[in-house]
């Protein structure tokens, strides 16, 4: 169980997968804009996160591996990722209009982030077991959310602020984001 | 053909038609897309999308779900900001089958400041009323005056609430207010009061003496608590708010405070343009005093 | 229409995918700890995006709309699995460098957008113009981002082996926070402002 929390922070904030693994950047700038924003990307990513880990790792090593096919992996996983993204749009446009409103419309945005792609592989490449895939997604997910929510709270601010004019918009976001890896690379040593 | 080559060609395929088939059966075994969510996109079309709340409902879009549902809604909390547009309302009418009728009395926006405190300081800080008010207590001599970086103009759905350059003080037009409200949670202050369309008259003045802050005094025209308007009141059209320590004119009966207006030493009861004709009265819509600003 | 050395020339400067719109920063950054390595990424996403972009513009008549960016992404997932597959054999080291964000290439925003935007609706020998061009503007600017970050955070310039240059003073102690992720944000905030500066059009 210990195990499985290591994972889960581990991949929440010492292996950021913003700001140490540079995946998801594309939506870290783009949709960091405003706060409300960025929790309903953040959520709509963890909920991608956690599906498509769930349905790629027992595809991987079910179908996969015992056919020795496991260079087929790129191609699979990304077929899989759309369609499941596919269904989980439908699914909350269909049942829940609120959440829809919330968080349906980044969903066909997630399609093609890294960071989606880039958990299924990571549990392949560490060789995870089905439990501690699940605990990666989930905190990969969860960091994902903060560090956004935080950016966009950083971002929101330096709107207001005297961007030197060369510098406003991306590349202060950029020089942020560098201050923000900083910070978490106090959580170093967390675990273990 | 190797067995590598068909291998991967088969999984390819597999997976392909299993996730075909799961689309396919989840689209299916789903309930069928609300119907109602067709409707209120189109209604949706019509109406200004502000999302001001003033129609109470969370925002247009749920507005539009609701008359997508029931279409007496645009009649019973109409949309107030589609009043304003004559051809909209038109056009929504035509949309629903129905003419909507939107006339009616509603709330309209008093911003309880005159400008006329001075300017103590430069302030060179982030310019809106937000950031201003935690600097110090504000960069104008009295602790409760209007800063007028127009935090409530910029949040007006309507563009009613103008900015009076020189005396740096937002002033709301009637003719285009909604009585939506928004500017009365902006304003850091709480400088602005959202009274009904009816009222004759207002304070020009929001300085809370219960409150005072030691060296901020009032502007020259900021009330003084006489309560001379209280005693000039025949038939009680002005009480007095103990807490506030300032008049107060009750909305349910908004009585014509016509003496009170004229004894009122410091012309600061305003007259609203629901005021009737052909009252003589002193005071003037909003008083002209020139102020020298001081620039620090 | 824009002429072919117009499709060409638009990706080196003015369109410039990791400068000016900002796409496939993931890889950018990641990778470009090292000269070798930006010299990689570029050779595979050149192999990537030419070819996809080939056969898109070649079949853009036959692929139905509705299915047009499943098609575009499996076409080049492909791809992307033939240039891993080809990495890990030919260059180990490299493919062990470069890790997973050459599968990773998949889902980087420059091809499936070339994809969609230029080579659906282009004909071939444009759309093979606008690959070399939009490839050697990523190469141009990982292999910037790579020779600042090498030079500042090792000290010293080395080139598949070959030792090209040392920093004197900066070999003993080098800004190691340069071959950190955060260094990586630095670079491209510096240099993103730099071009602003120096007043190229933006499309932000």
């Amino acid at each position: 169980m210990s195990e499985l929390a290591a994972i889960f922070f581990g991949m929440a904030l010492v292996n950021n997968m913003v700001l140490s693994k540079f995946l998801g950047l594309c939506p870290f700038f783009g949709v960091s804009k405003n706060l409300k924003s960025a929790f309903s990307m953040g959520v709509a990513v963890l909920l991608v996160m956690f599906v498509a880990s769930a349905v790629t790792w027992p595809l991987f090593h079910v179908l996969l591996v015992p056919y020795g096919a496991g260079y087929m992996r790129t191609v699979i996983f990304i077929l899989v990722i759309a369609s499941l993204v596919q269904i989980i749009e439908m699914t909350i446009k269909r049942t829940n209009l609120t959440l829809y409103n919330a968080l349906g419309i980044y969903l066909p945005l997630i399609t093609t982030n890294c960071a989606v792609l880039g958990i299924t592989f990571i549990n392949i490449d560490s060789a995870y077991t089905f439990p501690q895939s699940i605990a990666a997604a989930l905190g990969a997910g969860l960091g994902f959310t903060l560090v956004l929510v935080i950016m966009s709270g950083i971002r929101e601010r330096l709107d207001l602020a005297d961007t030197p004019k060369a510098f406003r918009g991306a590349p202060i976001a950029f020089i942020t984001a560098m201050f923000l890896g900083l910070a978490f690379l106090a959580f170093g040593g967390m675990v273990g | 053909m190797s067995v590598q080559t068909i291998l991967a060609v088969a999984l390819l395929t597999l997976v392909g038609l299993i996730a075909g088939i799961a689309i396919f059966v989840v689209n299916r075994l789903l309930p069928k897309e609300d119907e109602s969510l067709q409707k209120a996109s189109e209604i949706k079309e019509y109406l200004p999308g502000a999302d001001c709340g003033a129609c109470g409902h969370p925002g247009c879009f749920a507005y539009a779900q609701a008359a997508a549902k029931d279409s007496e809604v645009v009649v019973k909390t109409p949309c107030r900001l589609l009043a304003k547009d004559k051809e909209g309302t038109k056009r929504l009418g035509e949309y629903l089958g129905f003419d909507i009728d939107t006339t009616q009395i509603g709330q309209k926006a008093v911003v309880h400041c005159t400008g006329d405190s001075p300017v103590i300081g430069a302030y060179s800080g982030i310019t809106t009323c937000g950031a201003a008010v935690q600097v110090g207590g504000g960069f104008k001599e009295c602790p409760y005056a209007c800063l007028g970086f127009g935090d409530c103009a910029a949040v007006c759905p309507a563009d009613a609430i103008t900015i009076d350059a020189v005396r740096q003080v937002a002033v709301v037009d009637w003719e285009k207010c909604i009585g939506c409200g928004m500017c009365v949670k902006t304003c850091p202050r709480s400088l602005i009061e959202l009274i009904p369309a009816d009222m004759p008259q207002y304070l020009g003045c929001n300085y809370l003496a219960a409150k005072d802050v030691a060296q901020r005094k009032k502007c020259s025209v900021g009330c003084i608590h006489c309560r001379l308007c209280v005693k000039a009141s025949e038939h009680d059209e002005v009480t007095w708010n103990d807490e506030k320590d300032l008049p107060f004119f009750d909305p349910e009966k908004k009585m014509v405070a016509a003496a009170a207006i004229e004894k009122c030493p410091r012309s600061i009861i305003l007259k609203t343009p629901a005021f009737p004709e052909g009252i003589d009265t002193v005071a003037e819509a909003a008083p002209t005093q020139e102020k020298e600003q001081a620039t620090g | 229409m824009q002429s072919v050395k117009e499709s060409f020339t638009n990706g080196i400067m003015r369109a410039n995918p990791t400068f000016i719109l900002l796409l496939g920063l993931c890889p950018t950054l990641a990778v470009s700890t090292s000269l070798d390595n930006a010299v990689g990424m570029t050779a595979a996403f050149l192999f990537v995006l030419l070819l996809a972009n080939i056969i898109v513009s070649s079949l853009r008549r036959f692929i139905p709309d509705r299915v047009r960016i499943p098609t575009f992404i499996v076409i080049i997932a492909t791809l992307v699995t033939l240039v891993d597959l080809m990495l890990q054999g030919f260059v180990p080291e490299l493919s062990k460098s470069l890790g997973m964000y050459i599968p990773l290439i998949v889902v980087n925003c420059i091809i499936l957008g070339r994809a969609e935007a230029f080579a659906s609706k282009n004909r071939v020998v444009h759309s093979i113009a606008d690959a070399l061009g939009m490839a050697i503007g990523f190469g141009w600017a990982i292999f910037i981002v790579s020779l600042i970050r090498q030079l500042l955070g090792s000290g010293s310039l080395e080139f598949f082996g070959v030792h090209l240059f040392t920093v004197p003073g900066l070999e003993e102690n080098p800004a190691a926070i340069f071959l950190l992720p955060m260094g990586a944000f630095f670079v491209i905030g510096v240099l993103l402002a730099l071009f602003r500066w120096m007043g190229v059009s933006e499309s932000e």
